[in-house]
């Protein structure tokens, strides 16, 4: 069998276990179990997708509009490209490791006779596929939007497609190497996790940094800014793209698409695109397998240990070690060690709630910072207005809150909080525990884990929308409300629908549909409220009585989800068939 | 102290039948095997006796409890070890026996001494403290029989305990069984391996395609072979063994 055919048949099979094709198609098609389900969450999901995709299109109209007065619509294509792939290089370096080297097939494929290049791309083409889903989200309304504005031609719409594949390939091929190298070097007995953490940590030390240098080589003084915008050409494109600068080479390929410029950058971004997978795969030909097969060696050391030969010559264990604690403390304990243990676990839950708010740290402060200022924010119409106008103090307390929200909305932690047992939630189902004691165990680590990971997220959101004390005070109580209930519906939702099959713990905090799920509808619901919330303040009432309007409707809305979560376990409990 | 009562389970919509109207006691003190081919319905009846899968008909009652109603109680009348111990392999194993202890309500004094036997019989003493993950198959089944004994059950559930344990670790397993029975426990467990059966069971029960063909003592089942196998007659000295081919061969 050839090299291109052995990767093109591992790449079928990953794929297939990945997207659960096979799976799916007995489940729903051949048994037809459950056909309603992913019919009911297709339609959720699309109306979800498409309600938000109208809120996006029309903010890219805008800016569109804005940029347009310059002369610069392309600037919405760079932003859309920029932003897709610095998700991509965040998102990708925690995929890449989960993937590369956390998967359960690991054992199938090592004594496999394939060379680590094509195991190593074909892993890549999974990660890839993935990032082609998201990237769709956020790509394509912007290409569409700037298409039919600009009015381009059929050469504008046929290189969408390369340019489209290619957007994810430098920042996946970038965090992959790193991950490669980074996994090369902690996998060392001890500590892994730690070192792992770390490792990633100095990744995105060095990403921030590079982001900060970047973009203090700009004009620094509105007077500055004003000239620069004026003077060069495509400066609010060159100005977005520093976020990731290749995403330059990828817009320009599309709005001087049919010019020899155009042609350049496109070529640019294929050779580039190329040169980095070709880095990617050459660093997991030469590392991929050592650090496989040292991160599969066994983590004890058992013949180190002080006091293994006394313990073993039958001396009693010290009592201190038994601890009786009540069920509700004894689960929230196991899913905490679970967690902090499984490395892919903690980068997941880590990124959003760490990276983002250091990426909006990063990007203010180089953009100047301080209530008024906007920063790099000012590209978004109106934003300059309501940081400066004192008629908006509530509203920005409750973005604020909002902020808090959707961080503990997206951070997939309480939407996998069932899912992350996998097929050891059996134990689960035997244990004389009633079922709802078991959920408060799960409530009580999810919440403690919501809490201390806002901490990051309101001292970043605090140095962007400065409010007084007040203000910081009511936006954390709503933020803490809205973040109960998200999470407390979040554990519904896993509840009734625990993903518990998976092959790699990264498919049950992202491929777990359940986090989209609860994604569509805390943005949803933080959208809907606060559309009442500025019809109420538009309305001239009283800022405090929204405020506490608002905190009164979330603790209405976890107690309600509270009520569900009790009320369903046993149900859920049940149906569970292991 | 174990009834099973006219108890079925089917998969895929019904359309296989993976134990078929299955009735059985077992009494306090007795060691019951579960024997049978592969694939003959013996985990699916253990999972629906411990409460993982639920029946489509008929009730199991521990200890005269229905695990379908009030399973809270019955669970906490039993221990049970899988097959493939797939345990919380995060945890520690002193973390794993923490929250058996604290989940099952066994008294942190209660706890220290029972686990410390425990963990000398079977030397795990050694590694308790490093993660479940870096345990080997014995090990682990080991730890889980550990966690399963910790509170005193009176029926412990063993499904296939001897697949993979070294001879040492298998003997301890035996030795277990026997003390339990001995302290007025019941044990219910499948195996293939007819010579433990044979050595160790009071009573056997084989289970074929669901159903269950035979159930009693050797000497029970040696006239059930004769009567399955009318025409062969056969030697009264038979092994468990051949008992069990004639029989499930004679149900085929």
């Amino acid at each position: 069998m050839s090299k291109s055919a052995q990767f093109f048949a591992l790449l079928k099979a990953l794929l297939n276990v990945n997207f659960g094709i096979s799976y799916g198609r007995r489940t729903f098609l051949v048994q037809k179990k459950r056909l309603w389900e992913p019919i009911v969450i297709a339609l959720g999901v699309g109306s979800g997708v498409i309600g938000l995709g109208a809120g996006y299109v029309s903010l890219l109209n805008a800016m569109y509009s804005n940029a347009q007065t310059l002369g610069q619509g392309n600037m919405i294509l760079t932003l859309a490209i920029a932003a897709g792939q610095v998700f991509v290089l965040i998102l990708g370096l925690f995929w890449v490791i989960s993937v590369f080297y956390f998967s359960r097939d690991a054992s199938i494929l090592t004594p496999l006779p394939l060379p680590a290049s094509t195991v190593v791309l074909a892993r890549f083409g999974v990660v890839l596929a993935n990032e082609y889903i998201t990237l769709a989200l956020i790509l394509l309304p912007a290409f569409c939007v700037y298409g039919t504005r600009s009015g381009a031609g059929p050469l504008y719409w046929i290189t969408c497609i390369p340019v489209f594949l290619l957007t994810p390939v430098i920042p996946l091929a970038i965090a992959a190497a790193a991950a490669i190298v980074l996994m090369r070097f902690v996998n060392v007995r001890k500590s892994r996790t730690l070192l792992m953490f770390l490792g990633t940590a100095v990744f995105f030390g060095i990403y921030l940094w590079f982001q900060y240098f970047i973009m203090h080589q700009g004009p620094q003084s509105e007077a500055d800014m004003l000239s620069y915008l004026m003077t060069v050409q495509d400066s609010l494109s060159r100005s977005v793209a520093m976020r990731f600068p290749p995403s330059l080479w990828a817009s320009f390929s599309l709005s001087k698409a049919g010019t020899a410029a155009g042609l350049g950058n496109l070529l640019l971004l294929i050779a580039v695109s190329a040169g980095a997978l070709a880095l990617a795969m050459a660093l997991g030909s030469r590392l991929f397998y050592a650090a496989l097969a040292a991160g599969s060696e066994a983590t004890a050391s058992r013949a180190k240990r002080p006091g293994r030969e006394a313990a073993q010559a039958g001396l009693a264990l010290p009592h201190s070690l038994w601890v009786r604690r009540s069920p509700e403390s004894a689960i929230a304990l196991k899913d905490m060690w679970v967690f902090l243990r499984t490395p892919t676990f903690v980068l997941n839950g880590l990124a959003n709630v760490l990276i983002f708010p250091g990426l909006l740290a990063v990007w203010f402060i180089a953009g100047g910072g301080g209530a008024g200022a906007g920063g790099p924010f000012a590209e978004i119409p109106g934003f300059t207005a309501f940081m400066a106008s004192p008629e908006f103090a509530a509203a920005r307390a409750l973005a604020f809150a909002v902020g808090i929200l959707f961080v503990s909305g997206v951070n997939a932690v309480a939407s996998s909080a069932f899912s992350r047992d996998g097929l050891q939630f059996w134990q689960h189902k035997v244990i004389p525990v009633p079922a709802h004691r078991q959920v408060v165990g799960k409530i009580l680590f999810t919440l403690a884990f919501q809490l201390v990971s806002m901490v990051p997220l309101v001292v970043v959101m605090q140095l962007v929308l400065r409010l007084d004390l007040a203000g910081l005070a009511m936006g954390v109580l709503i933020g803490i409300a809205a973040s109960v209930w998200a999470s407390l519906m979040s554990l519904y939702v896993d509840m009734m629908r625990p993903y518990l099959n998976w092959d790699n713990p990264q498919r049950a905090m992202k491929s777990n549909l359940n986090a989209l799920i609860m994604m569509v509808v805390v943005t949803a619901v933080a959208a809907a409220v606060g559309y009442i919330v500025i019809r109420a303040l538009s309305a001239q009432l009283d800022q405090g009585l929204v405020m506490w309007s608002t905190l009164g409707l979330f603790a209405v809305l976890a107690g309600v989800s509270y009520y569900l979560l009790m009320t369903s376990a046993e149900r859920a409990f049940a149906r569970v068939e292991l | 102290m174990l009834r099973i009562e006219g108890v079925s389970k089917s998969y895929g919509k019904g359309s296989r039948r993976a134990v078929d109207d299955l009735t059985l006691h077992v009494g306090p003190g007795e060691i019951f095997g579960f024997l049978g081919p592969n694939g003959a319905g013996k985990t699916t009846t253990i999972k629906m006796i411990v409460g993982l899968l639920t029946a489509d008909s008929g009730r199991v009652l521990v200890d005269g409890c229905d695990i379908a109603k009030e399973a809270v109680w019955a669970k906490s009348r039993m221990g049970y070890v899988p097959d493939n111990p797939d345990l919380f392999d995060r945890l520690t194993g002193v973390e794993y026996l923490n929250f058996m202890g604290d989940v099952y309500g066994v008294q942190a004094a209660a706890r220290a001494e029972r686990i410390d036997s425990l963990l000398d019989m079977f030397e795990l003493k050694g590694a308790v403290r490093d993660l479940v993950a870096s345990y080997s198959h014995g090990m682990r089944q080991k730890l889980a029989l550990t966690g399963a004994l910790l509170s005193h059950p009176k029926l412990l559930v063993l499904d296939e305990p001897m697949v993979g344990l070294d001879p040492k670790s298998s003997h301890l397993f035996k030795e277990m069984m026997n003390r339990h029975c001995e302290e007025g426990g019941t044990v219910f467990f499948s195996t293939h391996i007819l010579e433990v059966a044979e050595k160790l069971c009071h009573r056997v029960g084989i289970i074929d395609h669901g159903k269950l063909i035979a159930r009693g003592t050797l000497d029970d089942l040696k006239r059930q072979a004769r009567a399955v196998n009318a025409a062969g007659g056969g030697s009264e000295r038979k092994t468990l063994e051949e008992l069990f081919l004639e029989l499930t061969e004679g149900e085929n």
